[in-house]
C-alpha cells in the first residue's frame, strides 16, 4: 500500500496519516514532505534563527510521527502538523529564554536572501533589491514582537492561515488571536513606519505618475494661522 | 507617523484600517513559501530514516498461535528483547554445537535444543504488548531469569516462553474491531462492557489482558492494568480499559494509542 499511496496524488493527507499508524514506512515521509516547505517557512519566521527553526521543525516532526495515533480528525492535518511544529518552536523559545529585543541574526539575514532570491527574477533588479529590504525590515520588526503576537501574525498575515485554524493550532480562542495581531499590527505599524510612508508615497506617485510632486490634496489653499484681525466692533 | 505602540497597550484606540491594511500588505510580501535549506532537509531526512528504522525494528505481526495482538514493544522492552534474543541466539549455538558434538559422540539429549529454540522462537515472533503499570519491571526481571538459562545451556531448559512474554496477555476477539463514538460514548462503552468483559467472578484485573482482532495495530503506551480493549475512536486505534470495579461501580477510559492520553474517562455500573 506505501507505494502505491505515496504516488497517488489524490491521496489525502489524513489517509497517508492512517497509513503510517497502520504501519505504512512511507507515508509519513510522504506527508511531510508535502508540507514541510510551508512548515519551515513558519518555523523559521516563528524562530527568528534558522538554527532553531530547524531544532524545531526536526522535534515537531519526530513528535507527529510518534504521535499520529493521537491525530483525532477534528482538524485538517496540515493544521494539526503547523500547531506541533509550532507549539515545539514555542517551547524552544521559551527555554532558551531568548530576548525578543535582540536584533535580527545576522545568518537569518543571510539565510534569508540565499533562499529568497528568486523574488527579483522577474522584477526589476532595483525594485528587487526594495522588497528585499522591505522582508528584511519585516523579519526585524517581527522580531521585536512577543513571541505570541509574532506566531498570530505569522501565520495569519504572512501563511494565510484563518484566525479559526490559527486559534487551533495556538491552542487558543479566536478572539485571542485577533487580539494578538491586532496588537502586532499596531506594533509593527510603529516599527516599519518608513516603510508604511514610503509605500503610501509610491501609491501616490503610481495613481499619477510624472506628475510633479506637489502639496497634498488634503492641504487647505486657505493659510493657517490665527484668524485675521476681525474688525473692532468698536 | 504614527508613534510605536507598546506590545501590551490596550487596544483602546483602532487602527486605522488603511495603515493596517498597509501592514498586512508588507507582511504578506514577506512571507509564502520558504524553499528548505539543503542542510535541514537532509537532517530532517536522516532523523526520518532513524524514526522508521526504530519502527520497523518493531515486530507487528500477530502471532497467530498465541494469538498476539499487535502492539509493537515500547523502547525499553526492545531493548530487552533484543538482549534475550542475542543471548538465546548465542545459546542456540552453543546447543547446535553440543547437538553436533552429540551426533559424533552419540549422546546428548534434544531437549535442550528444543527448548532454547522455541524460546528463541518465541522471542522472534512474539507479540508485542503494551506497559501497563508495573509489569514492564516484571517482565524484565523474568527476561533476564530467561537470559541467565540461556547462557548456562546445561541448566535447566529456557523456562516457557510463555512466561517469557505474557504480560499483558492477549486475546484475539473474532468480531471487527468495535467503534467508540464521542457522541454517544456512555452507551458504546456500556457495549464494549458487556460484549468484552468476563464474568466478575472469573474476572482478575491485576494484569493486562488486551481483547482485539487480530488486526488491530497500536502503538504502545501506558494502558495500566485492567481488561483492555482495542477499539476505533475518530477513525483512530484506540484502547478502552476497563479497570477493577469498586462497588457497583467501574471506570472505563479511552486511551489514545501512542501516547496513552486519556481521551475520555467515565464511570459505568459495574457489570452483574
Amino acid at each position: 500500500m506505501a507505494s502505491e499511496l505515496r504516488e497517488a496524488a489524490e491521496v489525502s493527507d489524513a489517509d497517508l496519516l492512517a497509513a503510517h499508524v497502520a504501519g505504512d514506512d512511507d507515508a509519513f515521509a510522504a506527508l511531510f514532505a508535502r508540507h514541510r516547505d510551508r512548515l519551515w517557512a513558519v518555523a523559521l519566521r516563528t524562530c527568528s534563527d534558522p538554527e532553531t527553526a530547524a531544532d524545531g521543525l526536526q522535534e515537531g516532526m519526530i513528535a507527529a510521527f510518534r504521535r499520529a495515533g493521537t491525530y483525532r480528525g477534528e482538524a485538517a492535518v496540515t493544521t494539526w502538523l503547523h500547531r506541533i511544529v509550532v507549539n515545539a518552536c514555542l517551547d524552544r523559545l521559551r527555554s532558551a529564554q531568548v530576548r525578543r529585543a535582540e536584533p535580527l541574526p545576522e545568518d537569518l539575514d543571510e539565510h534569508q536572501r540565499r533562499s529568497r532570491q528568486t523574488v527579483g527574477d522577474a522584477v526589476d533588479p532595483a525594485e528587487a533589491s526594495l522588497v528585499l529590504e522591505r522582508r528584511a525590515a519585516v523579519r526585524s520588526a517581527l522580531a521585536q514582537l512577543s513571541d505570541d503576537q509574532r506566531a498570530a501574525i505569522v501565520l495569519v498575515d504572512m501563511e494565510g492561515y484563518s484566525v479559526a485554524e490559527v486559534a487551533v493550532i495556538l491552542d487558543c480562542a479566536e478572539g485571542t488571536v485577533k487580539s494578538r495581531c491586532s496588537r502586532g499590527r499596531a506594533r509593527l505599524a510603529g516599527l516599519l513606519g518608513h516603510l508604511l510612508e514610503a509605500a503610501a508615497d509610491g501609491e501616490a506617485a503610481h495613481v499619477a505618475p510624472g506628475n510633479p510632486q506637489g502639496p497634498p490634496d488634503v492641504r487647505s489653499t486657505t493659510p493657517r494661522g490665527p484668524p485675521a484681525a476681525t474688525p473692532s466692533l468698536d | 507617523m504614527t508613534e510605536p505602540t507598546e506590545p501590551d497597550a490596550p487596544l483602546d484606540a483602532p487602527m486605522d484600517p488603511a495603515r493596517e491594511a498597509a501592514v498586512r500588505r508588507l507582511l504578506a510580501e514577506a512571507g509564502g513559501p520558504e524553499p528548505l535549506p539543503d542542510e535541514v532537509a537532509a537532517r530532517l531526512d536522516a532523523g526520518l530514516a532513524d524514526l522508521v528504522a526504530e519502527r520497523s525494528a518493531l515486530p507487528i505481526v500477530s502471532h497467530p498461535e498465541s494469538h498476539g495482538v499487535v502492539v509493537p514493544l515500547d523502547a525499553a522492552a526492545r531493548r530487552r528483547r533484543v538482549r534475550v534474543r542475542v543471548l538465546l541466539g548465542a545459546a542456540a549455538a552453543v546447543v547446535a554445537v553440543g547437538v553436533g558434538a552429540g551426533a559424533v559422540g552419540g549422546g546428548l539429549g534434544q531437549s535442550g535444543s528444543d527448548d532454547v529454540s522455541a524460546a528463541n522462537e518465541m522471542a522472534e515472533e512474539d507479540p508485542a504488548r503494551s506497559e501497563g503499570g508495573g509489569e514492564a519491571d516484571d517482565s524484565a526481571a523474568t527476561l533476564d531469569e530467561g537470559q541467565e538459562n540461556a547462557e548456562a545451556p546445561e541448566a535447566e531448559p529456557t523456562p516457557d516462553a510463555g512466561d517469557l512474554f505474557d504480560a499483558p496477555r492477549r486475546v484475539v476477539s473474532d468480531g471487527p474491531l468495535r467503534e467508540v463514538r464521542a457522541t454517544q460514548l456512555r452507551e458504546d462503552l456500556v457495549a464494549l462492557q458487556h460484549a468484552t468483559l468476563p464474568r466478575p467472578t472469573s474476572a482478575d484485573y491485576s494484569t493486562a489482558t488486551l481483547t482485539a482482532p487480530s488486526d488491530f495495530r497500536c502503538e504502545p503506551a501506558a494502558f495500566g492494568l485492567g481488561y483492555l480493549v482495542g477499539v476505533e475512536y475518530s477513525g483512530m486505534p484506540a484502547v478502552v480499559a476497563f479497570r477493577e470495579p469498586v462497588g457497583s461501580t467501574q471506570a472505563a477510559e479511552v486511551i489514545a494509542c501512542g501516547s496513552g492520553d486519556v481521551l475520555h474517562s467515565t464511570t459505568l455500573p459495574a457489570t452483574g
